[in-house]
């Protein structure tokens, strides 16, 4: 069967550009960069991204079109042993975006609300955005032991969410590609319209200088390496299974190393110019509240939710106008990422495997994927999706999925012979380092934080502050993924998937 | 805004215009290799 293509490069780079950027982009890579000595960070970051972030980039493309497959075809290339190796980071791209829809559900509901500006504007607003965000759309318990039942806004804003998506990607990649060109040029519109609004905004100056004040004395702690290199791991969409797969609709003759370089710039390009309108929106409130930066900076959930829509209602005009322009550009980087979970990540890989065909296979992923997220629509669903589940997959499953694949990639396959490989018809040659770097500085860099981040502070002490039968959820979920994935290596199949 | 947040913020935004002219001035692929 012939493998589906991009057929024009710019497709294959918004893909994934659009799969990179995401949510974190507007909410915890700003905070980080206050957090962290604003300039001090910078440089960390940016170190992080060249020797972590690009290698690691290169690999997954590089890989996926060497073999012609998704992850785990990627794996079983390199050994029939080590196929389970490619089918955990689906189990993990699955579960990500099973809550991460929902999180575009509460981003639809704002949508609709930002044109009424349902939680008020003035001081109104101010008092309404709290109480609007979580007991109106989330309808939130008290913990996770209370689930209650699903929440029929959430519940219907899901079902569009999942309709949208299988819309886009069940005609594969000649329909991903321009959607993925057309609604990223839409959202870097919306974002600069955004930036100049906030920048334009009283005590935007007094913001940015929280977000840009540069102490480099910081770059002596360790707390600013392992924010800048967690930041870098999480933020370009790797460890996901999906990027093998996207550039496995490579072909033959297309490049790798430029089109890594371009997307992972782009991506944090992208992350300081939201930088931006996040810290003058900040500014903006600290002056019209008199509070401190502590009281309205944040990087969590609560920044997008709450702040942004507190910040929207004190604004002097066009109120509704601004609320729906940030929460479409929300909604559309969302999509990007969750189209590429769901397709790259998941619907990809099963069709290699099990020869499936696209429709049926994607139509039955997202019809699971949505009785799955159901759950994560009730009172209870925020701490098992959004917060547990998260800290299950896309925190430990990405970090010790993507420092195996890179420790295999780098010393079984080995590095030199993917270097090669991707050099023969790159737009430029990247010599040895990048194999000192797969071997040894990315997985190393990704144990760092899976450790120091993870481990350190899991185990003590129950993660997030719940009780340890909630907090097990996580140890369970890994451990249920790594045997599912040993079981799915097992299976042989007619079409199986050994490059 | 502080001298030293407005130098972060021009240096920082140097880094990305030239990292991507750098990126994009190498670009020599046609569409053509990019369909079998």
């Amino acid at each position: 069967m012939t493998r589906e293509r991009w057929g024009k490069r710019s497709y294959f780079i918004f893909a994934a550009l659009g799969s990179a950027i995401g949510l974190g982009n507007l909410w915890r890579f700003p905070a980080l960069t206050y957090g962290n000595g604003g300039g001090a960070f910078l440089i960390a970051w940016m170190v992080g991204l060249l020797v972590m972030g690009i290698p690691w980039m290169i690999v997954e493309y590089g890989m996926g079109k060497r073999f012609q497959s998704g992850a785990p075809g990627v794996f079983a290339g390199i050994g029939k042993k080590w196929e389970w190796l490619g089918w955990w980071p689906v189990w993990c791209a699955f579960g990500i975006v099973s809550y991460y829809t929902v999180v575009m559900a509460w981003t639809l509901r704002f949508v609709g609300a930002s044109a009424t500006m349902a939680w008020g504007t003035g001081q109104a607003g101010v008092e309404g955005a709290q109480t609007f965000f979580w007991n109106e759309i989330l309808h939130l318990s008290g913990g996770p032991g209370e689930l209650g039942s699903p929440i029929m806004g959430l519940l219907i804003s899901l079902i569009i969410v999942w309709v949208i998506i299988f819309l886009v990607i069940f005609r594969g990649t000649k329909v991903i590609g321009p959607v993925s060109q057309y609604v990223m040029i839409v959202a870097w519109i919306f974002l600069v319209i955004l930036v100049i609004r906030g920048v334009t905004l009283a005590g935007a100056g007094q913001g940015l200088n929280y977000y840009l004040s540069t102490d480099l004395s910081k770059l002596a702690s360790g707390e600013v390496w392992f924010a800048a290199f967690s930041q870098i791991a999480f933020t370009l969409s790797l460890g996901m299974a999906g990027m093998y797969a996207y550039g496995s609709f490579v072909t033959k003759k297309g490049d790798i190393n430029n089109n890594a370089y371009i997307t992972s710039f782009g991506n944090c390009a992208t992350s300081f110019l939201a930088g931006f309108a996040v810290f003058s929106i900040v500014g903006f409130l600290m002056k019209t509240l008199s509070v401190p930066v502590e009281g309205v900076s944040s990087s969590s959930l609560g920044l997008a939710f709450v702040t942004w829509p507190t910040a929207i209602s004190m604004l002097p005009g066009m109120n509704s106008f601004f609320g729906v322009i940030f929460f479409i550009c929300l909604f559309f980087l969302g999509l990007t990422s969750a189209y590429f979970l769901a397709y790259g990540g998941v619907i990809a890989p099963l069709m290699d495997k099990f020869g499936w065909g696209r429709t049926k296979t994607t139509l039955g992923v997202c019809i699971v994927a949505f009785l799955v997220g159901i759950v994560f629509t009730t009172n209870g669903g925020l701490y098992w999706g959004a917060d547990l589940l998260d800290r299950a997959v896309a925190f430990y499953g990405l970090l010790l999925t993507g420092a195996i694949a890179c420790l295999v990639v780098g010393w079984k396959y080995p590095a030199s012979r993917l270097r090669e490989y991707v050099n023969e018809t790159s737009d430029f040659k990247i010599g040895k380092w990048f194999d000192w770097m797969i071997k040894v500085v990315v997985p190393v860099g990704l144990l760092f934080v899976v450790v120091y981040g993870g481990f350190m502070k899991d185990i003590p002490e129950s993660y997030s502050g719940y009780p340890r039968w909630a907090s097990s959820f996580v140890w369970v979920v890994l451990i249920v993924t790594l045997l599912l994935s040993f079981v799915l290596g097992k299976l042989k199949t007619k079409s199986g998937s050994e490059g | 805004m502080t001298t030293a947040a407005i130098i972060t913020g021009v240096i920082m935004t140097l880094v990305f215009i030239i990292g991507l002219s750098w990126c994009f001035h190498r670009w020599r692929a046609s569409d053509s290799e990019w369909e079998d």
